[in-house]
């Protein structure tokens, strides 16, 4: 039986005036997850990853190991839990099992003391070899991965085991802890794997919260493997793919052709819609109705197979201008959003290679911020400096700013 | 065909947002005739340059947030427009509170209007969710009451002081 999840098109406007030349046009596909028609929860294969390196030492560590005892609490018997930890070694704390001992789970974790350097991709190559025990279409596979700092000449290596992983169906969930973890490194590896970008653990006590989410987070999936695809008629070319929620990822550029656009989303979690926006160049139209694009969704119900799910983006050209109120505000409040998200990160990129900020945010975008996020462009702006927590927290925010709906 | 914010950085045709600096670029400009009402630049937090075309009143004209004490400079205009910026419904109001604690405040996106009658000037409730108070009076909704210097006036939880000395 399909149905678990819909898939639904909004255009930008319905109705567009066929004005003799190219027009962008917005496409907003979302896949909305049926609860009713979704069963019971899928039982867990997690491993965490854990960087236990000298600067974990003392509040990090003591947070981490209560927020990780937390998290097999809660677990059921059935999933299975493995625990890695890494310094410039690693070694695994608990083999992958079924999360059933609960006492002893976290005596083991009770034993990790701070260690030496920092080698992550050890700890992801053996987190993923424990997660491979008991990898099956009918487990949600993935692997908690939290570090407090830079890895050691092994980044490219990391990025290799995340694409590793997102083959294997394992998706990869980052958590940076402290300022000095690099942002970037976290958010390919979670990007890369059909994870999620890095979350910042801003203070030891968030380490509770942060990894109950994650729990939540893999307990909640509904489908996997989901995958989109427009395809687009003649005279269409795609100029950008967004995702917009549950959080902004600006899409690889490599993912759009000139026939059609495909975006991995990985599980799809229950309550949770996911929705890409797309800004599709048209070529001239006569007056008339056209389907532009036509989206399709596949996805897997575990033990069930590939269903799949479609949607058209139609739109009327007509000779009479279109009021401007016809324009869907709920396309445009994403349209706002995603652009607002994107000239953010390009600010704080050129702030990171530079360390300056040339770019002028419009007046428009700074103000659907947050204050905290404000003050810190305003000093940038001024060619001050900002430090690099602000830097981890302004990125955060800027992804999440769908979550925060206006009306 | 393009579309060009007010910055001049070019975008194709229908574009909502610019690409460059994220302006918001308004359906009407994209039309080869010039509609009536292209969007005014939202205003700063700082304060807004007058234009004095033809002042209503010779006297300056002030509304400065209790909280944060910035200064809105308003003279010169004589209809005033007080509440949040809102893009998508297109209300851009010449005193935009959203970064002076509007939205935690309670101030609706058309809160309030000032104009003045002669050398008289009057606020009117434009129906907003929270209510305008001056000096503690509650308003009834779409019924001018009469202000002057020194004045408290409250949309929701945020104050302003309004001055004309």
């Amino acid at each position: 039986m399909a149905g678990e999840v819909s898939l639904i098109c909004q255009m930008g406007r319905e109705r567009m005036q066929a004005t003799g030349g190219a027009q962008m046009v917005y496409v907003l596909v979302e896949a909305r997850p049926n609860d009713a028609a979704i069963q019971t929860r899928m039982p867990l294969n997690l491993a965490l990853v854990l960087d236990h390196s000298g600067s974990m030492k003392g509040a990090k560590l003591q947070a981490v190991k209560d927020a990780v005892k937390l998290v097999i609490d809660h677990m059921d018997p059935q999933d299975i839990i493995s625990v890695v930890i890494f310094d410039d070694n690693v070694r695994v704390i608990v083999p992958a099992q079924l999360a059933a001992d609960k006492y002893s789970l976290k005596a083991q974790v009770d034993g990790i003391r701070d260690g030496g350097g920092t080698a992550m991709s050890l700890g992801m190559n053996v987190g993923l070899t424990e997660l491979r025990k008991y990898a099956a279409p009918t487990l949600v596979s993935r692997m908690v991965l939290l570090t407090d700092g830079v890895t050691y000449g092994d980044a490219d290596r990391c990025r290799r085991i995340a694409d590793d992983a997102g083959a294997s169906g394992v998706g990869i969930y980052p958590l940076g802890i402290g300022a000095d973890w690099d942002e970037d490194l976290l958010d390919n590896i979670g990007q890369r794997s059909s994870g999620m970008p890095a979350e910042f653990i801003r203070r030891p006590d968030d380490a509770l919260n942060l990894f109950s989410a994650q729990l939540q987070s893999a307990a909640a999936v509904a489908v996997r493997n989901t995958q989109m695809t427009l395809r687009l008629a003649a005279g269409v070319t795609p100029k950008r793919a967004v995702k917009v929620l549950p959080i902004i990822a600006e899409t690889a550029q490599n993912t759009l052709s000139d026939r059609e656009a495909t975006l991995n989303l990985g599980d799809v979690e229950r309550a949770t819609p996911q929705a890409v926006l797309f800004e599709l160049l048209v070529e001239p139209k006569p007056v008339g109705t056209f389907r532009l694009a036509q989206a399709e969704l596949s996805y897997e119900v575990p033990g069930r197979g590939v269903e799949k799910a479609r949607a058209d983006a139609v739109v009327t050209f007509t000779n009479d201008p279109v009021p401007p109120e016809e324009t869907n505000p709920v396309v445009m409040n994403y349209a706002e959003k995603s652009n607002a998200h994107r000239l953010v990160t390009k600010v704080l990129d050129e702030y990171k290679k530079t360390g300056k900020a040339t770019t002028v945010l419009h007046p428009n975008v700074t103000r659907i911020l947050d204050p905290e996020t404000q003050r810190a462009l305003d000093q940038l702006a001024a060619g001050g400096a900002i430090s690099q927590e602000d830097v981890k927290s302004i990125g955060n925010k800027t992804r999440k700013l769908t979550q925060r709906f206006d009306q | 065909m393009t579309v060009r914010c007010s910055q001049g950085h070019e975008n194709p045709d229908g574009s909502m947002f610019c690409d460059e600096c994220g302006e918001r670029l308004d359906q009407g400009a994209q039309m080869s005739a010039p509609v009536a009402a292209p969007v005014a630049p939202p205003p700063a937090p700082a304060p807004i340059p007058a234009a004095p075309v033809a002042p209503a009143v010779a006297t300056p004209l002030k509304l400065v947030v209790e909280a944060d004490k910035a200064v809105f400079d308003l003279s010169g205009k004589s209809e005033i427009t007080i509440g949040r910026e809102d893009a998508v419904s297109n209300i851009y109001p010449d005193v935009d509170l959203t970064s002076h604690g509007g939205e935690e405040g309670g101030v609706s996106r058309l809160h309030a209007k000032i104009y003045n009658q002669g050398a008289q000037y009057m606020i009117e409730d434009q129906n907003s969710t929270n209510f305008t108070f001056v000096n503690k009076q509650k308003l009834a909704p779409k019924t001018p009451a009469p202000i002057k210097d020194g004045d408290e006036i409250r949309l929701g939880r945020v104050a302003l002081q309004f001055k004309t000395s």
